[in-house]
């Protein structure tokens, strides 16, 4: 039995400071609301990607993928970002060379994004003197 | 979030935004509250029209990917009801062809995502200004039957005097314009060739209350030196071989208006000696003339070298660099505002696709991602050039790889985007040259390079420098008022 490789760091998607800046544009009042919203967004677009295998919904592919990248950008989270564009390309030259391989590539990233934010939200909210951030 | 200096001077309106993302429409609408402008929310085409027929809206925000409804449709329709609507259209990357047709189909300006917040309410305020500078929609119909604002001169008439572009820096380049436009105050415009240093003089021309009058342009560095005195300050009949009549010179023939004078730091020093004294004392006296005239004239000039630099070098003189560099405006190189790329360029389609008879209306989006990460050494002027080659030789309504120019795309292996080209850009910085400049300068560059190699964006270019998005605004809104 040949030993297991150790795990390879993956570089974190979610940019922590762009974070924090985006939460200050929303406003303390509306971080947590927000937070929750993202989360929301991100979990239907990853609903979405997962589906087209079986349902080849191309336009909800499209608008997932569109929505992913301002999402995506918005957090700074580039590799997600640029996914979701070669995405969108792809989709949008038609025929499904690569494809699947690319919504399963995307629809990883956002869950790792997801994952990422609600380990933040978590670590935020045990923080002591939490700020809601 | 600070309030920034754009949200303060942002005047409030009343605004319908039609955005199918929560999350965006809570950061959008928190962005414009904050900014001090009422927000009206549709996350659908139904309930937007709806909204948009109760309300008279200053300004409608609109995704073009809507769940139940194409967004230019949605457009189409709105604009039908109040054809004086003014519409920003908002999309991500993959629907910039789209975006093109919108702008054409009379939106008032459209915004890639993500944007920041100065972009954005730039475009607000902007989009929701009176006049004409506001007007993208004025630029489209401008388009139509005259030449391509934006563009350096042998391709725009002298009337024109705008920009196409909405990058931050020539954002930043337009205001800087209007508040010098009406001074006296000489304006001293530095960028590599082909940026568009003439149509900025045209613009600070146009801008001012001199409007009416005369724009001479002069190139230093085209005319042999030992004319240029005679073109510059005139000649009367006689005063040496070959001067068979008066010829009054460009300052003279500018006077009332302004005298561009291109390539300043080409000019030989006994010339420059008297463009001095002509500064000083507003008198010219043509050659061979026994009487000085004076005359009433607004200089701007323009080097692509750096003025600073040729001082240094004894080039040019130290007393005529600190009467003419009153106001200095640096146009900046192509590769450095990527999201103008794609304006200027489809602009140019449509100008030089009628010029021809060609039916081309729009890039096809491969076309348009490679466009805006070529690095474009030539600047304006090769994208013209690209442009007018594609349209010469080909047609179609999108312009594809294939039509692309054999020179334009380096072979496979080459180039590899952005992240090359900017890599490429710092390949010629040694320590060496960064000696002598301060550690505040040292930063700007770098921080100028990172954002540029991010296509603007500042969350990018935040991850990339570490740097929370906050401090990267206050440092390029810093060096905005500089």
């Amino acid at each position: 039995m040949t030993p297991a490789a150790a795990p390879t760091a993956l570089t974190p998607l979610l940019h922590k400071p762009t974070l924090l800046h985006v939460l200050g544009v929303v406003g303390q009042a509306r971080a947590e609301a927000f937070l929750g919203q993202v989360h929301a967004d991100l979990g239907s677009a990853l609903q979405t990607l997962r589906a087209t295998g079986r349902s080849r919904d191309q336009q909800a592919t499209q608008r997932a993928a569109h929505s992913l990248i301002a999402l995506a950008g918005t957090f700074a989270a580039s590799e997600l970002e640029d996914a979701a564009r070669r995405l969108t390309t792809a989709l949008q030259a038609g025929g499904d060379a690569g494809q699947d391989d690319l919504v399963l590539h995307v629809g990883n990233l956002t869950a790792r994004l997801i994952s990422e934010l609600d380990d933040w939200r978590l670590s935020a909210a045990n923080a002591p003197e939490s700020s809601g951030q | 979030m600070s309030t920034t200096p754009a949200a303060r001077s942002a005047r409030a309106t009343t605004i319908l935004l039609i955005e199918d993302t929560a999350s965006l429409q809570i950061i959008y609408r928190a962005i414009l509250e904050r900014a001090g402008h009422t927000v009206h929310l549709a996350d659908n085409a139904a309930d937007g029209l709806r909204l948009f027929r109760d309300i008279e809206f200053d300004l409608v925000l609109l995704d073009l990917i809507l769940p139940d409804r194409d967004g230019l449709d949605l457009m189409q329709e709105m604009l039908g009801v109040r054809h004086d609507s003014r519409i920003i259209v908002i999309t991500a990357n993959g629907s910039i062809n789209k975006a093109v047709e919108a702008m054409r189909a009379g939106a008032t300006e459209f915004l890639v995502k993500p944007f920041d917040e100065i972009r954005f309410l730039d475009a607000v305020r902007n989009a929701v200004k009176p006049g004409p500078a506001r007007a993208p929609r004025l630029r489209a119909a401008h388009l139509q039957d005259r030449a391509v604002p934006g563009l350096p001169m042998q391709t725009t008439e002298a009337t024109s005097g705008t920009f196409i572009g909405s990058s931050d820096a020539m954002i930043r380049i337009k205001s800087k314009i209007a508040s010098v436009a009406t001074s006296m105050a000489t304006v001293f415009i530095t960028g590599e060739s082909g940026t568009g240093k003439e149509l900025c003089a045209l613009a600070v021309h146009a801008g001012s209350n001199r409007a009416n009058g005369p724009f001479i342009a002069l190139n230093c560095g085209a005319i042999p030196q030992d004319l240029l005195e005679s073109e510059v300050f005139g000649h009367v009949k006689g005063s040496f071989t070959g001067a068979i009549a008066d010829k009054p010179g460009a300052a003279a023939a500018a006077d009332g208006g302004t005298l561009f004078l291109d390539e300043i730091c080409e000019m030989a020093p006994a010339l420059q000696t008297k463009l001095l004294r002509f500064l000083q004392t507003s008198t010219v006296q043509p050659v061979g003339a026994t009487k000085p005239r004076k005359v009433n004239v607004r200089i701007v000039c323009a080097t692509n070298r750096d003025p600073l630099d040729a001082v240094r070098r004894g080039l040019f003189r130290e007393d005529l660099y600190y009467r003419l560099f009153v106001v200095p405006i640096h146009m900046p190189p192509l590769r450095e505002r990527s999201d103008d790329v794609l304006e200027i360029a489809t602009a140019a389609l449509v100008h030089f696709a009628a010029e021809e008879g060609r039916a081309f209306g729009a890039l096809d989006l491969d076309v348009a991602e490679l466009f805006r990460r070529l690095p474009w050494p030539g600047n304006v002027r090769q994208l013209l050039n690209v442009i007018r080659n594609i349209v010469v030789l080909n047609d179609g309504t999108f312009v594809t790889m294939r039509m692309l120019p054999d020179d334009l795309v380096p072979p496979a292996g080459k180039w590899a985007g952005p992240t090359t080209v900017a890599a490429a850009q710092t390949d010629d910085l040694t320590v060496g040259q960064l000696v002598g400049k301060t550690l505040a300068e040292i930063e700007r560059e770098v921080v100028e390079a990172t954002l540029a190699s991010c296509g603007g964006s500042v969350p990018k270019a935040a991850r990339i420098l570490d740097l929370a998005p906050s401090t990267l605004y206050r440092k390029i809104e810093g060096w905005a008022k500089t």
